[in-house]
């Protein structure tokens, strides 16, 4: 059904829009260390692994970059 | 309702129960971390009883967005049910009230274990309740987890909720109008973030996703 496939559209949008706004403070972006973090949270979705093994990666190596920085 | 249902449909759901313990205590290891008191967190989960709008509603709450914003976000992710919950119970000889209690303890976890039955109805039930118990449980337990966190930065805490959200969007199926839908929210959240309020963003990438999945 149009309106049932329509609606399904809202989940991916929806996803893609919160993690863009995470980077948002107020009306502003801050774009740092965090965003190598996503990326390897990314490729752990990707690999199809646990959420909390992407959450630990992203984490971990964001802490890391901001150690080496 | 028959106890060989309930215990199939708990049996079926037995092996995902400690990923679904793990990921309810990083929720609500996360909200506590967030600033949400553990009753909050352990209430939203027993009650919500989805990730997503969850995470949803937490990433709001943190930007001081507006309850409304909350609730609209959240209900938009699940707004899918309409049509998972229409199909899980299509062969149910429930009754009408059973079948739609039934459904709400539905989940694509339950689902997926239950759906090649041919009368899902009380094993999707079963493994609903397991489901269900196991996310509240770890939740509880990721509070306290939480506490010891604290509310600071540090460690790199704050890359948790976009690799959250990001995770959420990639693990899914890899639908080609999904990426197409996810490209147009997230240029629909980078054009709204500069001139709207928090949370904003996010409904709007929401609502133009669907107008423009109607005229796919």
């Amino acid at each position: 059904m149009r309106l049932t496939r329509a609606l399904g559209f809202a989940v991916p949008a929806l996803l893609a829009a919160l993690v863009v706004t995470q980077f948002a403070d107020g009306t502003r972006f801050v774009l740092d260390a965090r965003l190598a973090g996503v990326a390897a949270a990314a490729v752990v979705a990707i690999a199809r692994r646990p959420l909390l093994l992407a959450v630990a990666t992203a984490v971990a190596s964001t802490a890391l970059i901001r150690a080496l920085t | 309702m028959t106890r060989e249902g309930l215990w199939l449909g708990a049996r079926l759901m037995a092996p995902l129960a400690p990923s679904s313990v793990l990921d309810g205590i990083l929720f609500g290891a996360l909200a506590v971390a967030s600033g949400m008191t553990p009753g909050v967190a352990i209430v939203l989960s027993a009650t919500a009883f989805s990730g997503s709008a969850q995470y949803a509603t937490l990433a709001i709450f943190r930007e001081h967005g507006g309850v409304g914003a909350a609730i609209l976000a959240a209900a938009a992710l699940n707004v899918r049910y309409l049509a998972i919950s229409a199909t899980a119970v299509a062969n149910s000889t429930a009754s009408r009230w059973r079948r739609a209690a039934s459904c709400l303890l539905l989940t694509d976890e339950s689902w997926a274990v239950t759906s090649h039955l041919e009368d899902s109805g009380d094993s999707l039930v079963g493994a609903g309740l397991v489901d269900w118990s196991t996310w509240t449980v770890g939740t509880a337990v990721g509070t306290l987890v939480g506490v010891h966190i604290g509310t600071s930065n540090r460690f790199g805490l704050d890359a948790a909720f976009p690799a959250i959200f990001a995770w959420l969007l990639l693990s899914g199926k890899p639908w080609r109008s999904a990426a197409a839908a996810a490209i147009v929210g997230a240029l629909v959240a980078v054009a709204l973030v500069p001139i709207s309020p928090p949370g904003v963003p996010v409904l709007g990438a929401g609502i133009v996703a669907i107008v423009w999945g109607l005229f796919q």
